[in-house]
């Protein structure tokens, strides 16, 4: 006797999976760069914004990383369908249909642009486009199938947020905005490979040129390694140019030691390799998350210097 | 008696019927996306409102919204030619005259 298929579940979609199709968890970090680069440039520069026009920019930024995760939903479902981990998201799991997703994505990225426009200026609402194209587009349609590479030259895309909250405030992008640029540019690296050390065979299977996938657990862990080794000084480049103070630099300095432990830690392991021990797997988890802290904390601390008067800048510097 | 003859391909004898659950769902999205629509027009008039109550918009300063002129800059003026003074580039009051009776 055989087993008849199993029916899959009719399922209507509701408004948790529009909102699913957003990527929220990814839209708070975006949104929160985005505020640490707006209240640092008001803090720096001592250009005033208008409270409400500042909460419409945020939401600007938010609706546009939203609109983003819509097109990559979109024009990734053939590949969520066969990872497991992502194979529960609205399109493949039938709730929305792809068109609808990118109808939301294309309506979301124009009311996004229009808004930040109207409550800042043009350059802001520019950098909120092209961010919106380098993910939708650069990253998710051109890199992200063809190139190992694809999270490093992708990351710029989640990089932007801080860039354009500045820009939202001082209609300009001075050194200090691209620093905090830098700051996510590098970060996103080790972040992204840590998860990818552990979910490759997925990868693998839908035929993502991840460089877990491509060029071994080892060669990962040694460019996460480096890229921690940038990024940990980098973040402290604030300080030179006045835009972090004590708070920042402590804060900035302490996660970055930690950050490195973990790197190191991970280098050293066998995280990733068809042999490694579970609590191996577990270090590279750890990173992951410890690297979401990191970049929370740093970005707090900015905005707790410059928005509550606490900027004490570091003499000597 | 004859029987009424079935209805050619393709055409539909009655509406496509959606299960109560469809259309519970339905409705729960239309009034997101209705409440989606009027927060975007609120906002829309906030901004407006906001960048208007900052904005000059006496005489002179053009009708587009200007972020100079919200700081109390002026507009420029062209300027005049010459060994022309103000008095003579203004143009003169109609005389008592000249006015209709």
């Amino acid at each position: 006797m055989t087993d008849a298929p199993a029916t899959p579940i009719k399922r209507y979609a509701t408004a948790s999976d529009y909102v699913s199709l957003m990527k929220p968890r990814i839209m708070m970090l975006v949104v929160f760069t985005a505020a640490a680069g707006l209240v640092a440039a008001a803090g720096v520069t001592g250009t005033p914004i208008h409270p409400l026009m500042a909460a419409i920019a945020l939401l600007a930024v938010a609706l546009g990383s939203g609109a983003a995760g819509a097109i990559n939903m979109w024009f990734d479902s053939d590949i969520d369908a066969i990872m497991t981990r992502t194979s529960t998201r609205p399109i493949p799991s039938g709730a929305v249909p792809r068109e609808e997703a990118l109808t939301m994505g294309l309506i979301m990225s124009g009311v996004a642009v229009m808004l930040m426009w109207l409550a800042s200026n043009w350059l802001a609402a520019a950098l909120l486009a092209f961010s919106i194209f380098y993910y939708g587009v650069i990253y998710t349609m051109w890199l992200k199938r063809s190139t190992p590479q694809n999270i490093v030259i992708g990351g710029g895309a989640g990089a932007f947020p801080p860039v354009i909250g500045w820009a939202a405030v001082t209609g300009n992008t001075p050194l200090d905005a691209w620093i905090l640029f830098a700051v996510i540019f590098f970060w996103t690296p080790p972040h992204f490979w840590a998860l990818s050390l552990l979910a490759h065979g997925e990868y693998e299977k839908a035929g993502v040129p991840m460089l877990p996938v491509t060029h071994g657990a080892k060669a990962t862990r040694l460019q996460m390694l480096l890229y921690t080794i940038v990024l940990v000084p980098l973040a402290l480049t604030p300080l030179l140019t006045g835009l972090g103070g004590w708070i920042y630099g402590v804060t900035a300095g302490l996660l970055g030691a930690v950050f490195f432990g973990y790197a190191v830690r991970v280098f050293m392991s066998r995280a990733g390799d068809a042999d490694c021990t579970a609590a191996e797997k577990k270090l590279a988890r750890s990173m992951f998350l410890f690297s979401i802290l990191y970049l929370f904390l740093v970005f707090a601390a900015l905005i707790v210097e410059h928005a509550a008067g606490l900027y004490f800048p570091v003499k000597g510097f | 008696m004859t029987e009424k003859p079935d209805p050619y391909p393709g055409e539909f004898t009655t509406a496509p019927q959606m299960d109560p659950e469809a259309i519970r769902a339905r409705k729960k999205r239309n009034v997101w996306l209705g409440l989606a629509l009027f927060g975007f027009v609120v906002l829309v008039g906030i901004t407006t409102v906001i960048r208007l109550a900052g904005a000059d918009l006496s005489n002179g300063a053009g009708f587009y919204y200007n972020a100079s002129d919200s700081q109390g800059k002026k507009a420029e003026q062209p300027a005049l030619p010459p060994g022309m003074t103000e008095d003579q580039a203004t143009p003169p009051a109609p005389s008592p005259e000249e006015s209709p009776e």
